[in-house]
C-alpha cells in the first residue's frame, strides 16, 4: 500500500517538475503570489474608499525600527486600557469592542454580535491579568516624515506635558476590517492612505 | 606527490603535516632522531594543494554573502527615501523584486536552466521578494498581519515553486519562518524555551533511525517527531486553537521537505538533524538581542552566585573551541546552548547585561564558523548551507538591534556585501555561476 502510494506521489511529482508544463505551474505560482498581495490592497483600499469614518483619541509612544529609524506608534487611548470581563479569556482570543455612545468615546466589550450599522473593532488579547485584559490595535504602526513627525512632536508639547486628545487617529472601519486614514492634529489632517 | 631526491613525497593536509613538523622538531631536539634522519622525513611530505572543489564551495558561500549584503544595503537605500514616495510608487516597489524573481523564473524554464545555483538562486530569490512584497504592503497599508497569516500566505504562494526548482533553501527557508511563527504563537518567552525543547527532541528519532533510508522510516521518523513536537506545544499552550493551526502546517512542511526535494540530495537524508540545527540556530539568533533576554530571564526561579555564570561561559568557549578543533561541533551544539541558557538564567542578576547576548553571539559566530569550515574540508553542502544561513541571519540579527541611521547602515551593508564579492571572486573567479 505505502509502495503503491509512493510510486503514485513519484510520478506525480515527475510530471510537474520533468515532463509535464512548468511554464503552467509557473502560472499557477504568479498568479496565487499576485493573487495574496492583491486582495490586501483591494481588502484595504475598500475599505479606505467605503469604510465609515471614526475618530480615536491617541497617545504616542516611539520605539525604534531597522528600516524606519524612530518612528511614532499611535495607539488609541481606548486600546491601551485594560477591560474587565466577567467570564475568563486567555491570550490569542477575540473580542468584539462596540462604541457605546453616539460620539463613539466609549467603547466597551460586546457579548452580542454588533447590530448592522454599529461600528466595531474585533480585536485580539495580547496580555491577561486576571479577569483584566489588555488587547492588540486592529492595526500597525504609523511612520511619519520629519515635517510631520515635527507638528505631532509639538502637538503633544514634546513629550514633556502630553495633551492627551489633542491629536486623533482618523480611521476607516468595515466589516472585521480596519484601515488608519489620517492623523488629524488640530484642524489639520496628515493623510496616511 | 611530487619527486625529491629519488624519493616518492607524499602530499598531506595543512593542519596535518603544521603538527608532522613540530613532531619532528620535538625528536630532533630530544635526541630521538638525528638531524639528518628530521630532514628526511620532511622531505618525504608536501602540503596538498587546495583541492579545487573546496574553492568553488568557498567561491560560492563568500559571493551569495557578498550579493545579501549588496541587497540589504540596496533595501536600506530605498528606505531611506520611502516615506518622500507616492503611495502608488511604494506599492510598485513592493511589488518589483517580485516580479524580477518571476522573469528570473521564466528564464529558467524557457532555457531549460537544471544548475544547482541558478535553481536555487531563484527559488530563494522568488521566497525572498514574496516575504519583502507582503512585508511592505503591510507596512504601506498598516495591515498586522498574524504570523499564522503570514507564513501560511507565504508558503502557499511560492509552493508550486519548489516543484519546478527543487529547491533547497525554500525548504530551509520555511522551516525558518516556521520556527518564527512559533514563537509568535503567545507568550514569548515560554515559547521560546518550548521550542528549543522541541526541536532538540527532534533529532531523537533521527538518530533512531540513523539507518532509515527508506521513505516509510522516513516519514515514521518524521510522524514521531513531529507527534512529540506537537504535544509539547500544545501542553504549553493549554490546546489553544493557534496550535491547530501549527499542526498542519507542520506536517504539511513536513511532507513538502521529503518529497519535493530530490532523494538522492545529501541535504535532507537527515532532515530531523538539519530541522533541530535550524531551531537551535533560531534560539542562538534571538539570545543575541538584549531585550530577548529581559523576557527569558522571567522565568529563572532560582538565584546562585555569580561564579557559575563565569563558570559556564568558560564551559561554553572551551566546547566551542573543542567542536571547533575535533569536528565534532554539531554533537556540542546541541549541548553548549543549553548549558549557556542555563547558567544565564541563573546569573543574570549579577552580571552586567550585555554580557550575555555578547556571549551567545559569541558562540553563535564559533559555531557558524565551524559549520562553514567543516563543510568546505569535508566538501558537505548541508553544513555550508547551514553556515551561509547561519550568518545571513546573524547580520540580520545585529541589523535588527543596531541603533544607527539608515544611511550610515545603507553604507556599511554596501561595503561589506563588495568586500564578501570582492573575497569570492579572488577565491575562485566567477566559476560558482557556471556550475
Amino acid at each position: 500500500m505505502v509502495k503503491k502510494i509512493r510510486l503514485i506521489l513519484s510520478a506525480w511529482l515527475d510530471r510537474v517538475t520533468d515532463v509535464a508544463t512548468p511554464m503552467a505551474v509557473l502560472v499557477v505560482a504568479i498568479g496565487l503570489q499576485l493573487g495574496v498581495m492583491l486582495v490586501h490592497i483591494i481588502e484595504s483600499e475598500w475599505t479606505l474608499h467605503y469604510g465609515e469614518m471614526i475618530k480615536l483619541a491617541i497617545d504616542p509612544i516611539d520605539p525604534f525600527d531597522p528600516f524606519r529609524g524612530a518612528y511614532f506608534e499611535f495607539i488609541p487611548q481606548v486600546f491601551r486600557h485594560s477591560f474587565p470581563s466577567r467570564q475568563p479569556m486567555s491570550v490569542g482570543d477575540q473580542v468584539i469592542v462596540v462604541a457605546v455612545d453616539p460620539k463613539r468615546t466609549q467603547w466597551a466589550i460586546s457579548a452580542d454580535r454588533p447590530r448592522s450599522n454599529q461600528p466595531y473593532f474585533r480585536l485580539t488579547i495580547k496580555s491577561a491579568n486576571g479577569n483584566n485584559f489588555f488587547i492588540a490595535p486592529p492595526f500597525r504602526r504609523v511612520i511619519l516624515d520629519d515635517e510631520s513627525k515635527q507638528i505631532v512632536k509639538e502637538a503633544f508639547g514634546n513629550g514633556r506635558s502630553p495633551k492627551h486628545g489633542a491629536i486623533y487617529l482618523l480611521v476607516r472601519q468595515r466589516g472585521d476590517h480596519a484601515m488608519i486614514q489620517g492623523i488629524q492634529v488640530g484642524n489639520r489632517v496628515i493623510e496616511q492612505n | 606527490m611530487g619527486q625529491k631526491w629519488g624519493i616518492t613525497r607524499i602530499a598531506v593536509r595543512s593542519p596535518r603535516i603544521h603538527w608532522l613538523f613540530r613532531q619532528v622538531q620535538d625528536w630532533q631536539s630530544s635526541g630521538i632522531i638525528s638531524p639528518y634522519q628530521g630532514e628526511a622525513i620532511r622531505n618525504r611530505y608536501v602540503t596538498a594543494a587546495f583541492p579545487a572543489g573546496r574553492k568553488f564551495i568557498s567561491s560560492l558561500v563568500w559571493s551569495v554573502l557578498g550579493i545579501f549584503s549588496l541587497l540589504l544595503g540596496t533595501v536600506l537605500v530605498i528606505a531611506n527615501c520611502w516615506q518622500d514616495l507616492d503611495q502608488f510608487l511604494r506599492i510598485l516597489l513592493s511589488l518589483l523584486p517580485l516580479m524580477g524573481s518571476w522573469i528570473g523564473l521564466l528564464a529558467l524554464i524557457t532555457f531549460n536552466e537544471r544548475r544547482l545555483v541558478w535553481r536555487e538562486l531563484a527559488a530563494s530569490a522568488n521566497l525572498l521578494a514574496t516575504v519583502l512584497a507582503l512585508a511592505l504592503i503591510g507596512q504601506i497599508y498598516n495591515i498586522p498581519y498574524s504570523m499564522g497569516v503570514f507564513f501560511i500566505s507565504i508558503v502557499l504562494g511560492t509552493f508550486p515553486v519548489v516543484l519546478l526548482t527543487r529547491s533547497i533553501s525554500w525548504v530551509v527557508g520555511t522551516g525558518i519562518l516556521l520556527n518564527v511563527a512559533l514563537i509568535d504563537s503567545g507568550s514569548f518567552g515560554v515559547r521560546c524555551v518550548i521550542l528549543a525543547l522541541s526541536v532538540a527532541m527532534l533529532a531523537v528519532p533521527d538518530l533512531v533511525f540513523s539507518t532509515a533510508n527508506d521513505w516509510t522510516k522516513q516519514i515514521l521518523a518524521w510522524s514521531t517527531s513531529i507527534g512529540f513536537c506537537t504535544t509539547l506545544i500544545w501542553v504549553a499552550q493549554g490546546i489553544h486553537p493557534s496550535a491547530f493551526l501549527i499542526f498542519p502546517a507542520m506536517i504539511w512542511a513536513t511532507i513538502i521537505g521529503t518529497l519535493a526535494v530530490s532523494r538522492s540530495d545529501l541535504a535532507f537524508r537527515r532532515p530531523l538533524v538539519g530541522m533541530s540545527l535550524i531551531g537551535m540556530l533560531m534560539t542562538l539568533f534571538l539570545g543575541t538581542i538584549p531585550s530577548v533576554w529581559d523576557e527569558w530571564v522571567q522565568f529563572s526561579v532560582v538565584s546562585d552566585p555569580a561564579y557559575i555564570c563565569v563558570l559556564g561561559a568558560i564551559i561554553g568557549v572551551q566546547l566551542a573551541i573543542f567542536s571547533v578543533t575535533k569536528g565534532h561541533w554539531f554533537r556540542w551544539l546541541l549541548i553548549v546552548p543549553g548549558i549557556v541558557f542555563i547558567l544565564g538564567m541563573v546569573a543574570h542578576k549579577f552580571i552586567p547585561s550585555w554580557m550575555l547576548p555578547t556571549a551567545v553571539l559569541f558562540e553563535l559566530i564559533t559555531a557558524l564558523v565551524a559549520a562553514v569550515r567543516f563543510g568546505i574540508v569535508s566538501q558537505r553542502r548541508w553544513w555550508i548551507h547551514c553556515g551561509t544561513i547561519g550568518f545571513l541571519l546573524t547580520m540580520v540579527t545585529q541589523f535588527v538591534s543596531a541603533n544607527v541611521s539608515l544611511g550610515l547602515r545603507a553604507a556599511e551593508f554596501l561595503l561589506l556585501g563588495g568586500i564578501l564579492v570582492a573575497v569570492g571572486y579572488r577565491v575562485n573567479g566567477w566559476a560558482w555561476l557556471k556550475k
